[in-house]
């Protein structure tokens, strides 16, 4: 899933989140390519109407440098309130929350009229945030009710809006399609054309009840979009009514509040999931059954020339990322096995071929040498709690923490088994954002899932 | 008298060019052709100097009343008058010259030394370390293996030995006369040798021990290794100013070693990565303990404070953002 960039450059389309692995586009079945020549629907009356009565709580949200006094990224928001609150993408109006005295935001309105905003709560699990206007009796647009209570048909005709790529206020149809089966954050799962810049703005449906924000896309199909169910927006909604505003200078406090809290209940969910065991040859290592998780097979069978040594393996990973800045991440998981066997090799040389798959001890997410600390490793042969049942391995443990974010760290853990010169199992955890004790717990689970199979 | 002397023109690095017999009780130098000894010196008069022998027999030289003097050998001070005894050197213009008596000690008869054979040697390490480059490039052979895996860096390390060897015997013949072929080899093989084994031992050694810090050391083996060899290189010109030559040498080696270290280091902080053993052996090359899982994650939890305390710290090196928010 990629997240709209606010930053509407015209060709550098998204923020991607990295929870797609690499090749997605091979391995997803590609629609026909006619698919993508249908011709749109018909532009109804219905969305003439829609545009119409929701044009007034319209909002595009831009990013200033405060000194240059230019926009350094853009988005959309609509207005929920008559006192002046708006709801868009917490993604839209991160780089002021993140860096307050860098940046400042402004407002631009259908009809011209602009004035400053101020954030007044966020929500970073559901790339949420409520954002403040001047006004009394301003016009608004109303929360859906069967969208919150989760009711709303597939298919029912829905309506997008938003600004996007800075080209003007635009209206695109779609269809509902509820919410997506593999995301641990609910997402609802819309058809239709979600462009950069019309993130944080409303999708309504022909009656005008907004049932959800625009969010995010996915680059590798066609009018793959997503949007942060209504019910999401309204609880912030009442939460920023009764709760004082958000702090500029607390932000990054509450941003780390949001994140701990997050990623506990996620670790925690995963847990609760369980580990089963998977067999991998004479191996068994651990693998899970979570909804959220994407599971894609890894061989090198097909290599040509044949190779001297098969690789098997299985990757597993999160759809659950969440955005925090452009070059910060958090909430990604992946579980990773290779099993490796000599076809020709001596054991030297299958060494040699697993070092290929064991030294690349990436983390979860890009480096960023402003955004986290060098990494600090660990590395040792480790004797398996119980001789009879499980290999000796040699492992690495590599963590970094986050600068800007209290209590959260990258880990990495890749392990090897030592028991055989002919074969070997090459298991990585990779963990991104997350508490170092729910890293530890998660890593202890991981190792002990390691074993002979029986 | 009747003593024979010998006077001896000297180059500049004091090795004799020329030595006339004399027999005489003086005589005269100068560029002019009615003299005794006559330089083919600009800087030297028609008539520079004569050299006589006193009672004693000691010789002097004395200045004729020329433009440029005499000056003993080093010296800046012009003289009219110069002793020429136990080996004393007079300047002439740009010409040294030395007056040797009959009675002048010479040094003792030096033994016949048999040639060393240094080239044999030679061969044999660059043989050996070439041998232990294709076992290391053999043992991580992970695909087909293909001749031209093995014969390309082959010839890559042949031609640098070769280059390298060549170089300094070139340098060698210009400076001492002397090409030493075999000893330049020998020294370059020795060097060579004791690298590709460092590195083949660490390569195994790091992961028997669970020591990635050994791998470290090949870089530091390795400029250690050149630093030696430059050194011995240059000290096979000469017995002359070895403090200069290890000076030299360990200047070199420091340079490159530290210019490596910092290349590393910057990268390491450019990609975010940590040392750690990226090289696996074969199980049963292990000789290092077994660490209890609880221990291992024990361990792994004690980097939390120092993850904590980096945190603290601002960040070092170069701004990495990808780019100017305001393009």
């Amino acid at each position: 899933m990629f997240v709209l960039s606010p930053r509407a450059r015209l060709l550098g389309i998204a923020l991607a989140l990295p929870c797609v692995p690499v090749g997605v586009g091979a391995q997803l079945p590609m629609p026909p390519s006619e698919a993508s020549a249908e011709p749109a629907p018909p532009l109804t009356d219905a969305a003439e109407r829609v545009y119409a009565a929701a044009r007034p709580s319209l909002l595009q949200i831009r990013t200033l440098v405060e000194e240059a006094g230019r926009q350094s990224s853009i988005g959309s928001g609509f207005l929920v309130d008559p006192a002046g609150f708006a709801i868009t993408n917490y993604h839209v109006v991160s780089q002021y929350v993140l860096e307050p005295a860098t940046y400042r935001l402004e407002y631009v309105q259908p009809d011209g009229s602009t004035g400053a905003l101020a954030v007044q709560a966020i929500d970073v699990a559901n790339d949420l945030a409520v954002v403040r206007i001047e006004g009394t009796n301003l016009p608004h647009l109303a929360f859906d009710a069967s969208a919150t209570d989760g009711s709303l048909a597939r298919g029912e005709r829905i309506y997008a809006m938003g600004n996007p790529l800075d080209i003007g206020f635009t209206i695109v149809e779609g269809n509902w399609n509820g919410l997506v089966d593999r995301s641990y954050n609910d997402r609802v799962h819309f058809t239709g054309a979600i462009n950069p810049g019309m993130s944080g703005g409303p999708a309504v449906t022909a009656a005008g009840t907004v049932v959800g924000v625009n969010v995010a896309k996915r680059l590798d199909g066609d009018l793959v979009s997503f949007l942060v169910p209504a019910s999401k927006a309204l609880a912030l909604l009442e939460r920023a009514r009764t709760e004082p505003a958000l702090d500029p200078t607390q932000a990054r406090t509450e941003i780390d509040h949001q994140l701990l809290a997050w990623q506990d209940g996620f670790q925690h969910a995963l847990l609760e999931q369980g580990l089963r065991p998977k067999r991998f040859g004479p191996y068994e290592a651990p693998e899970t059954d979570a909804p959220w998780f994407n599971c894609w097979a890894r061989t090198n069978a097909e290599q040509t020339p044949k190779p001297r040594a098969r690789m098997n393996g299985s990757t597993c990973n999160s759809q659950s990322g969440l955005f925090v800045a452009e070059d910060i991440g958090s909430g990604e998981a992946e579980l990773t096995h290779y099993h490796l066997r000599s076809d020709g090799l001596n054991a030297f040389q299958l060494a040699a071929f697993m070092s290929q798959y064991y030294a690349s001890t990436t983390m979860a997410g890009s480096w960023s040498r402003k955004r986290h600390t060098p990494p600090e490793c660990h590395e040792a042969f480790v004797a398996p709690a119980d001789a009879e049942r499980a290999p000796p391995l040699r492992a690495v443990w590599c963590a970094r923490a986050y600068r800007d974010f209290d209590g959260l760290y990258d880990i990495a853990l890749t392990t090897v088994t030592q028991d055989r010169d002919d074969e070997a199992l090459v298991s990585r955890l990779a963990l991104q954002g997350v508490s170092y004790d729910n890293a530890l717990a998660f890593a202890r689970r991981f190792i002990e899932g390691i074993a002979w199979a029986r | 008298m009747g003593a024979v002397s010998w006077l001896e023109r000297l180059s500049r690095q004091h090795e004799v060019i020329a030595r006339e017999r004399i027999e005489t009780r003086i005589v005269r130098i100068g560029r002019a052709y009615d003299n005794d000894i006559v330089l083919d010196d600009p800087h030297v008069a028609a008539h520079h100097l004569h050299v006589t022998r006193d009672v004693d027999g000691v010789w002097y030289a004395e200045d004729l009343g020329s433009l440029n003097g005499l000056r003993a050998a080093g010296s800046r001070l012009r003289v009219e008058r110069l002793a020429l005894r136990d080996g004393a050197i007079v300047q002439v213009g740009q010409t040294l010259l030395r007056m040797r008596d009959a009675s002048d000690a010479v040094a003792a008869e030096l033994p016949l030394m048999h040639p060393r054979p240094y080239w044999l040697y030679g061969i044999v390490a660059v043989v050996a370390a070439c041998g232990l480059a294709l076992l290391s490039q053999w043992l991580g052979e992970t695909s087909e293996p293909k001749l031209i895996r093995y014969l390309s860096p082959l010839l890559a390390l042949i031609a640098m030995i070769v280059l390298w060897v060549t170089g300094w015997a070139v340098f060698s013949r210009i400076f001492t006369g002397l090409a030493r072929f075999g000893l330049h080899l020998a020294i370059a093989g020795t060097a060579l040798l004791v690298v590709t084994l460092w590195d083949l031992a660490v390569t195994y050694g790091a992961f028997a021990f669970s020591a990635t810090v050994l791998t470290g050391t090949v870089r530091a083996v390795a400029w250690a290794a050149f630093t030696l060899a430059c050194y011995l290189h240059l000290r096979a010109f000469g017995r002359s100013g070895r403090p200069i030559k290890a000076g030299v040498a360990l200047a070199l080696g420091l340079l490159g070693f530290v210019t490596q270290s910092l290349n590393v280091a910057e990268r390491r902080s450019e990609q975010g990565s940590a040392p750690v053993l990226e090289r696996l052996a074969p199980p049963s090359l292990r000789l290092a303990p077994l660490e209890p899982r609880e221990a291992f994650l024990d361990r792994a939890a004690g980097l939390r404070a120092t993850l904590d305390e980096a945190r603290e710290k601002q960040p070092v090196g170069g701004d990495d953002e990808a780019s100017d928010p305001t393009e």
